[in-house]
C-alpha cells in the first residue's frame, strides 16, 4: 500500500465516518449551540469591529447607519403608497387578509457569516420561540431572509441572495409579478417578468403572498439593469439590494402566525 | 506521543481563531477564504508523509461543519479525502519540492 494512503489512516476514517454519523442522529444540534455559545462574544465583537473598520472613518459609519435605515423605511413607504394607489377599499380587505395577521417581532444580532454560503447566524433561537420557516427583516420592512435552521440559543438564516433561493415578488410600479433568483455572492436577480410589461430601472421590487413564502409588502429591493433579450421569454434585470451585510447589526424575526412554505 | 498532542492542539486553535476571524471579521471585506487556500497550498508542498495537511484539512473541514447548515462530518471527511488523494497523487505522479522545513506531528 502507498505511503500516504496506509491501513491506519483508512481505519481512522471510517472510524470518524462512525462518529460523525452518531452525532447527527442525536447530538447536531446541542454540540452546534455549545461550539456557537464558546465563541459568541468573541464573534459579536469581531462582527462590530470588522463593520467599524469598514467604513473607515467612525463618524461617517453611524451616520451612514442612520442614513441606511432611513432609507429602507422611506422605500418601504413609497413601496407601500405605490400598492396603496393601485387598490380600492374593498380590493384591499379582500386581498390583504394577511396583514391583518398580528405577528410579534423578537430582536436579535448578527454573529457570523458563512463562510461559504450566503447564511449569517443569529443570538436568538428556540427558547426566544424561533421556528424554522420565520422570515427575517430589518428595520424598515427590508426582507433579510429566512430562518432554516434552529438551535436552543441561536439560528440560522438564509439570505435573500444565496444561491436557490427563489421568492415570489411583485414590482407595484409596474403592477406585475416575477421572481427573485438568489445567485450566491450577495448578488440575486429579477426573473419571469413578462415581456410585454415596462420595467423601469430604480422601481421597487416587494414580496408578494403569492408563492406563501413570505408575508406581502417586505422590502427586497430596487431593479437594476434591465435586459430584454429576444431570445428570453422573459425580461431580466438585477436587483440592487437596500441592505449591506456590513451595516448590519440588529435583526427581527417575524413570530408569524403560520409557518410558511419551504 | 504528548508532544504530537501539543502540537496538533496548537494547529487546531490557530485553525479556530482563524476561522472565527474569517468567519465573523472578513466577509465586510472579502468573499473567499484565506483559510481554504493555506489548506490547499500546505498540502501541495507538505512532504507526502507529513499529516499537517491531512489534520489543517480535517479542522477546517469540521469547523465548517459546525459553522453552517450542514450535517457535521460531511466536510470534515470530504476535506480529509481530498488531502489524501491530493497527496496520493503527487507523491506518485508529480515531481514537485516539498517544504521540509515544516514542523512535523
Amino acid at each position: 500500500m502507498n505511503s500516504v494512503i496506509t491501513k491506519k489512516r483508512i481505519l481512522a476514517l471510517v472510524f470518524l465516518i462512525g462518529c460523525f454519523l452518531i452525532i447527527n442522529a442525536f447530538f447536531k444540534d446541542g454540540l452546534k449551540n455549545f461550539f456557537y455559545s464558546k465563541a459568541e462574544q468573541l464573534q459579536a465583537s469581531l462582527w462590530n469591529k470588522g463593520s467599524e473598520e469598514y467604513f473607515s472613518k467612525k463618524n461617517q459609519e453611524e451616520l451612514n447607519k442612520k442614513l441606511i435605515e432611513e432609507n429602507q423605511k422611506l422605500l418601504s413607504e413609497l413601496a407601500g403608497l405605490q400598492g396603496a394607489r393601485e387598490e380600492n377599499e374593498t380590493l384591499r380587505e379582500a386581498l390583504g387578509l394577511n396583514l391583518q395577521k398580528d405577528f410579534d417581532l423578537v430582536l436579535g444580532k448578527v454573529i457570523s457569516k458563512d463562510i461559504l454560503s450566503d447564511s449569517v447566524l443569529i443570538n436568538i433561537g428556540l427558547n426566544e420561540g424561533v421556528k424554522k420557516g420565520f422570515p427575517v427583516i430589518l428595520s424598515g420592512k427590508a426582507l433579510l431572509g429566512k430562518v432554516i435552521d434552529v438551535y436552543p440559543n441561536y439560528s440560522r438564516v438564509m439570505l435573500i441572495t444565496q444561491k436557490g433561493n427563489n421568492i415570489d415578488v411583485e414590482i407595484p410600479d409596474a403592477e406585475s409579478f416575477a421572481l427573485s433568483k438568489g445567485e450566491g455572492s450577495l448578488k440575486s436577480s429579477l426573473d419571469m417578468f413578462p415581456r410585454d410589461k415596462e420595467l423601469k430601472e430604480g422601481s421597487l421590487i416587494v414580496t408578494s403572498a403569492l408563492g406563501g413564502n413570505y408575508p406581502s409588502g417586505l422590502l427586497i429591493g430596487k431593479v437594476k439593469n434591465v435586459k430584454k433579450l429576444d431570445n428570453e421569454p422573459f425580461q431580466l434585470a438585477e436587483i440592487e439590494k437596500v441592505f449591506d451585510l456590513s451595516t448590519i447589526s440588529n435583526v427581527f424575526v417575524i413570530k408569524v402566525a403560520e409557518i410558511y412554505n419551504d | 506521543m504528548i508532544k504530537e498532542i501539543i502540537k496538533t492542539f496548537i494547529l487546531f486553535l490557530i485553525i479556530y481563531f482563524w476561522f472565527i476571524l474569517e468567519s465573523s471579521y472578513l466577509p465586510f471585506l472579502t468573499f473567499f477564504s484565506f483559510l481554504l487556500i493555506f489548506v490547499v497550498l500546505i498540502n501541495l508542498f507538505e512532504e507526502p508523509q507529513g499529516r499537517i495537511g491531512l489534520f489543517s484539512a480535517f479542522m477546517t473541514g469540521l469547523l465548517m461543519d459546525i459553522y453552517s447548515s450542514h450535517h457535521i462530518g460531511l466536510f470534515a471527511v470530504s476535506f480529509s479525502l481530498f488531502s489524501l488523494l491530493l497527496k496520493f497523487i503527487l507523491s506518485k505522479y508529480v515531481r514537485m519540492g516539498s517544504f521540509s522545513w515544516l514542523p512535523k506531528i
